[in-house]
């Protein structure tokens, strides 16, 4: 084999190189080699130390002169980045100076004695009000969502009906049906609201004790509106609108509606403490006939099932809503393919999984209705064989004749105790 | 070629009605719940009386490709009437009759080529498990090669014409042996191989066991 | 006067007739906790329905045995039974082992060696060395 040479070795050629560089006259030459350090950074790089800018070299070059035309840093200086830096240097400079000249009076220390103990010294640093701001237990988190999650299906039937109502009455009254979460839910006007299916959308058939105007007001948060309030008040308006006055210095004036939400959930003012004695109020009055949810479902036209989710604006608020009022929780995947109000109702009233077998054979009507086969949820004891042929009876008899027990062994005991 | 036709002569389903259970005990739905494809039955009255007698069954697979044909090979056709009616010598005309009116009879009918030797009420253990039946089925056994009663004895070269008797068997069941194993050693070493072995077997029995008249055979 | 017993004329066969099958009786046990049911229950669910329309002269009885596991017991005409466990089986072999107790005839099993089984008395009779002319000797 070839042996190769040891210039020939790429690592030679650096120590070359490195020898090179720092040439010594008192060292031999294998001296030299051994004792140059070794380094891999290229002598491009160790130049550099004579500042002079790599990009600076290559304009030099270009231009064949020591000092080039142009700028000094072509890729420096006009950039945001540098001139706010520049900016910061200049303000920096100036708050010091600011600092100094502040600091010339200095105080009488004469009477400056070191305090002994921790007693009145300002506290520095730490959390501050932080933890009081965000974990105070008065500032509790109050997601969109009820802590309550409603689970009878009669029930969410009619949160579903109230959302509907509620989306088409905005929509009727031209506001856009995503602001239909503003308000908190208060008291469900829209049990008596029939709902109509039509092409474009529903029409809602309202009754004396909720008219078009209560519900679109019980949904409009408790800030605007003062005009069309005032427009035609009823009692029950009044209420509200008394209330009103109440919070409206709160908000003074304020156009957007959904900002102090959160905030005004968060610490309950003594207005809304008004506003919920108010609905506790309002609660019996309406509850009155008593209806249980079941019968409210079954008063409903049915066809409201119908009414068709395509426009994908009515579908986000009913949803949005419906989830407001109920607390479940709506997946996409059962959003997206629902088409109608019955797909969306049929996520929310899923039938629970049947916990036993029996309960899903019995489900099969199918199977339930071939004569040759019978299905039992208990296990068929032998005393149920005899009973299905008549026996049982006469065992039965035979055994209390002779004082022997019935079934089980608590007779036994008895009898093992005459033998002792 | 035996076999394919043999079971295609063996599934007949030209019952005499009075020998039908009634209707609630046919387990004929239970053959449709046994999801095999070689009980596909078409009743022979479909067929027209007018088709010539090389049947269009034989003729049809020729003209699909190869895969459907393999596929309907598998299907069993109802037997195919032969060519042209059976023409008895003399001596047969004679005593076919006789043979006929004797009190009992027996059969020495093959399936897949093995003979059993039966007479009516008898029961037949198949050495296999015949695919695609169920209880209650009823086979038609065409393939005998002896038959005859006390004094008479009509013998076949191989076989007796199939339209001179009519056997049938019904399928009672399926049935197994109790599990052999065999145990295997090799000399100068531990090791020992149990083999098991457990056959189903299909068990027949004859119902039905008759020598056709001669103006039956002939007309 | 002596007693003379009747001679019987025919002895009934199953099948030569009527056929009845002798199987008459399914009961298929399961529990709901275990997991060796898993198998028997997924067969309720599903396919005892085809089971049992197809067979409609079998009795079906479905009934819990909690802490068992799952069992298919075939009762016969005779009073025999036969009880197969399936645990840990999957539907399509206790559909099978289903079809396996309804084509059984409830006997114990046996070693059979000759194929033919006949209770009939012998067609052509006893052999007798007379037949055929005699022998002269």
């Amino acid at each position: 084999m070839r042996r190769i040479t040891r210039l020939g070795r790429s690592i030679d050629l650096l120590r070359a190189r490195a020898a090179a560089q720092t040439p010594s006259p008192y060292l031999c030459s294998a001296c030299q080699l051994q004792a140059t350090s070794f380094s891999t950074t290229s002598i491009r790089a160790a130049r550099n130390n004579g500042k002079v800018p790599f990009t600076e070299k290559i304009r030099q070059r270009i231009w064949g002169t020591d000092k080039p035309p142009g700028l000094e840093d072509p890729y420096g200086d006009r950039s945001v980045f540098d001139r706010t830096k520049k900016r910061a240097k200049v303000e920096e400079a100036e708050e010091r100076e600011d600092q100094l000249e502040e600091a010339k009076p200095t105080p009488d220390l004469s009477t400056y004695e070191p305090a002994s103990t921790w007693d009145g010294l300002e506290k520095v640093g730490g959390f501050g009000n932080w933890w009081k701001e965000n974990w105070d237990p008065d500032h509790q988190f109050r997601g969109f969502l009820p802590a309550e999650v409603i689970k009878d299906s009669d029930e969410v039937t009619a949160a579903l009906h109230r959302a509907i109502v509620e989306v088409f009455a905005l929509q009727q009254v031209g506001m856009p049906p995503k602001d239909i979460s503003a308000a908190i839910p208060g008291v469900d006007l829209t049990h008596e609201v029939q709902i109509s299916p039509t092409a474009t959308g529903a029409t809602l058939q309202f009754s004396q004790k909720a008219s078009l105007e209560q519900v679109i007001q019980s949904l409009t948060p408790a800030v605007d509106d003062e005009t069309t309030v005032k427009e035609n008040p009823t009692e029950s308006e009044e209420d509200v609108a008394a209330d009103r006055s109440t919070i409206d210095p709160l908000h003074p004036s304020s156009p957007e509606v959904e900002v102090d939400e959160t905030a005004e959930k968060g610490n309950p003012t003594e207005s809304e403490e008004d506003v919920a004695a108010d609905r506790s109020t309002v609660d019996p009055l309406s509850g009155s006939t008593q209806m249980t949810y079941g019968e409210l479902v079954a008063s409903w036209d049915p066809s409201w099932l119908q009414i068709s989710l395509e426009n994908p604006e009515i579908k986000f608020a009913i949803v949005k809503r419906t989830m407001q009022l109920t607390g479940l929780r709506i997946p996409d995947a059962a959003i997206m393919p629902a088409k109608t109000v019955k797909g969306l109702l049929a996520h929310l009233v899923k039938p629970p999984k049947p916990r036993k077998l029996v309960d899903a054979l019995q489900q099969k009507e199918e199977l339930m209705n071939i004569p040759n086969v019978s299905i039992y949820a208990k296990r068929v004891t032998p005393i149920d064989k005899h009973k299905s042929v008549g026996r049982w009876k006469v065992i039965e008899q035979r055994l209390t004749e002779r004082g022997l027990p019935v079934t089980g062994h608590e007779g036994q005991s008895h009898a093992y105790g005459d033998y002792r | 070629m035996l076999s394919r036709s043999l079971r295609r002569s063996i599934l007949d389903t030209r019952i005499p009605s009075s020998a039908l259970p009634p209707t609630f005990l046919l387990p004929s739905r239970a053959r449709y719940f046994n999801s095999t494809p070689q009980h596909v039955e078409s009743p022979p009255d479909s067929f027209s009386p007018s088709t010539p007698a090389s049947s269009p069954i034989s003729e049809a697979p020729s003209q699909l490709p190869k895969h459907t044909q393999l596929r309907l090979s598998k299907i069993p056709t109802p037997p195919t009437p032969p060519p042209n009616p059976l023409v008895l010598s003399a001596p047969l005309k004679d005593l076919l009759p006789l043979l006929a009116v004797q009190p009992s009879h027996y059969i020495r009918a093959h399936i897949h080529g093995k003979p059993y030797l039966a007479t009516v009420g008898d029961t037949v253990r198949l050495p296999f498990h015949m695919p695609g039946v169920v209880p209650g089925d009823v086979l038609r056994l065409n393939r005998a090669s002896l038959l005859g009663s006390r004094d008479y004895t009509l013998k076949g070269a191989p076989w007796v014409d199939e339209r001179v008797f009519e056997c049938r068997a019904r399928v009672l069941g399926t049935e197994a042996e109790p599990m052999r194993s065999k145990v295997k050693t090799k000399r100068r070493n531990r090791r020992v191989k149990t083999v098991r072995s457990k056959h189903k077997y299909t068990i027949l029995r004859v119902s039905e066991l008759r020598v056709k008249g001669l103006e039956e055979i002939e007309g | 006067m002596t007693v003379r017993g009747l001679k019987k004329v025919t002895v009934s066969q199953n099948g030569v007739g009527a056929f009845i099958l002798q199987c008459h009786k399914l009961s298929f046990h399961y529990c709901d906790w275990a997991g060796s049911s898993r198998g028997m229950n997924s067969f309720l669910r599903n396919s005892l329905q085809r089971f049992a329309v197809a067979n409609p002269q079998i009795e079906i009885e479905v009934s819990p045995r909690p802490r068992r596991h799952p069992v298919i017991i075939g009762h016969y005409i005779g009073g025999r039974q036969k009880a197969i466990c399936v645990r840990n089986l999957q539907k399509e072999q206790i559909m099978q082992k289903a079809e396996l107790l309804r084509d059984a005839s409830g006997e114990k099993l046996k070693r059979v060696t000759k194929p033919v089984k006949s209770i009939n008395e012998s067609v052509r009779g006893v052999w007798s060395p007379y037949y055929g002319g005699g022998i002269t000797v």
